[in-house]
């Protein structure tokens, strides 16, 4: 019951800056997931078929998504389900959005790697569309939605760094293990940009076994304790401490996981704080409020 | 019923669908996951990167990064993603009829008509004297009319 109370803490009153951010929040959600839709169904037309099925393409034939215009329909689709939910005009469109997401996803990424960046964005998703359908008192479905993500945040980095236990062991975080991924996605540059060149940090992390073996460390130490993001005291720290830790995968490794960590930066920062602040000052952000409380 | 109560049976429950899933799904079923990725550490790689060559006047042999045949090709400023292409030259086993077609469609018709490309499958491991050691390996030349491959492409 307390790991509930610190994720959804139902108690609290909202202040006029929450309303605002969490709509804001969902405004993020909700555009990204229409981002998506449209950047893989465009992708999908160039596709001739599966190579490695994933998700629903291994239970059922999704043959129909290529050489078709089915993925721009479902991307057509996904944006008006959304945006109906957005906008309050029914509760449904999220958990439609949300599926027709994961048969785009299906029919995109049937090639065989299988890429995590929208994964933070699509539990999120699925979190709204829930919170729509089990509550009707909007201040209860914002604190489902916030206490979902909390969880299923600290849940996915935590089973990160699991993996590399079970998958490796502890020697996962010899350096060396560092030095290949490198090359590996300097490779990767190579064939996006036609060129690459190591910067100042891959530099060091290549010429130092110690330090590449701690980047490991701390990297693996951060993941395993992202489930302080579950706990009110320590989430804005756990939080803080995963965009580090993007950074540092960024500038060594070149991944950048661009939605995950702008939701990161949405979640560790008290925004609501600053937008009450602001609403004191500026008499305009009464109307922001209003219409965040029509659309709430 | 009471509200934690609620959202604590949709929370778990989502939790058991999301193991039940990633469970029989080899860890992923978008979006859940258990995020295996770099979860092998030293595991030897396979990528793809493409070059834009004159002609057919180029060594079918494995090289290295300073060696590459030809000039730049970057994949991104064509709109086909990279780790697609890796993934389908690392998958691919033999380059029959249906897959030099998908290569080609991948790259674009648009492209062949002006450019000869050659892809070449890109290795790295570690060797037992702690180095990084990476590999070029063409597989596959495509133009305007011709494709050829090379299946003896030696392959992790």
């Amino acid at each position: 019951m307390k790991l509930l109370r610190n994720l959804f803490d139902f108690e609290r009153e909202d202040s006029p800056g929450e309303v605002i951010f969490f709509k804001l929040f969902e405004l993020f959600v909700v555009a990204s997931a229409v981002v998506l839709a449209w950047e893989w169904g465009l992708y999908t037309l160039r596709l001739s078929g599966i190579v490695s099925p994933q998700g629903i393409a291994r239970y059922m034939e999704i043959e129909f998504m290529f050489d078709s215009m089915f993925p721009v329909l479902t991307a057509a689709l996904i944006t008006a389900c959304a945006g109906a939910t957005y906008f309050r005009f029914n509760r449904y469109g999220h958990l439609a959005a949300f599926f027709l997401l994961h048969l785009q996803f299906a029919a995109r990424h049937s090639l065989g790697k299988i890429p995590h960046g929208a994964n933070m964005v699509g539990m999120t998703l699925l979190g709204l569309a829930l919170a729509m359908i089990i509550f009707r008192d909007d201040r209860l479905r914002r604190r489902f939605t916030l206490g979902y993500t909390y969880f299923f945040v600290g849940l996915g980095y935590v089973l990160a760094g699991c993996s590399k236990l079970v998958g490796t062991g502890l020697d996962w975080v010899d350096g060396r293990h560092l030095w290949l991924w490198v090359y590996e996605k300097s490779v990767d540059n190579l064939a996006k940009l036609g060129t690459f060149e190591l910067n100042p940090l891959q530099e060091i992390v290549l010429g130092s076994y110690a330090t590449a073996t701690l980047f490991l460390t701390i990297g693996l130490l951060t993941e395993l304790c992202a489930v302080l993001v579950w706990w009110k005291r320590t989430r804005s720290a756990a939080l803080l401490a995963l965009i580090a830790m993007h950074a540092g995968i960024y500038f060594v490794m070149n991944i950048a996981f661009t939605l995950s960590v702008y939701q990161l930066l949405l979640l560790a920062f008290p925004w609501a704080v600053w937008l009450d602040a602001l609403a004191k000052r500026f008499e305009w952000m009464g109307a922001v409020e209003q219409l965040s409380v029509r659309f709430a | 019923m009471n509200r934690y109560r609620r959202s604590a049976r949709v929370l778990f429950g989502t939790l058991a669908v999301y193991a039940l899933l990633v469970a029989s799904n080899r860890g992923e079923f978008w979006p859940f996951s258990i995020y295996p990725m770099f979860s092998q550490g030293g595991l030897a790689w396979t990528r793809a990167v493409v070059r834009e060559v004159p002609d057919e006047r180029f060594r079918w042999q494995p090289t290295t990064m300073d060696q590459l045949p030809g000039t730049s090709y970057a994949l991104a400023d064509r709109g086909v993603d990279h780790i697609d292409l890796g993934s389908f030259v690392a998958q691919t086993q033999v380059w029959d009829a249906p897959r030099i077609e998908a290569l080609r469609r991948m790259v674009g018709d648009a492209e062949l008509q002006r450019r000869n490309l050659l892809v070449l499958r890109v290795s790295g491991w570690i060797t037992e004297r702690d180095s990084v050691v990476v590999s070029f390996s063409p597989v596959a030349l495509i133009t305007r009319d011709t494709s050829r491959v090379n299946d003896s492409a030696p392959r992790l």
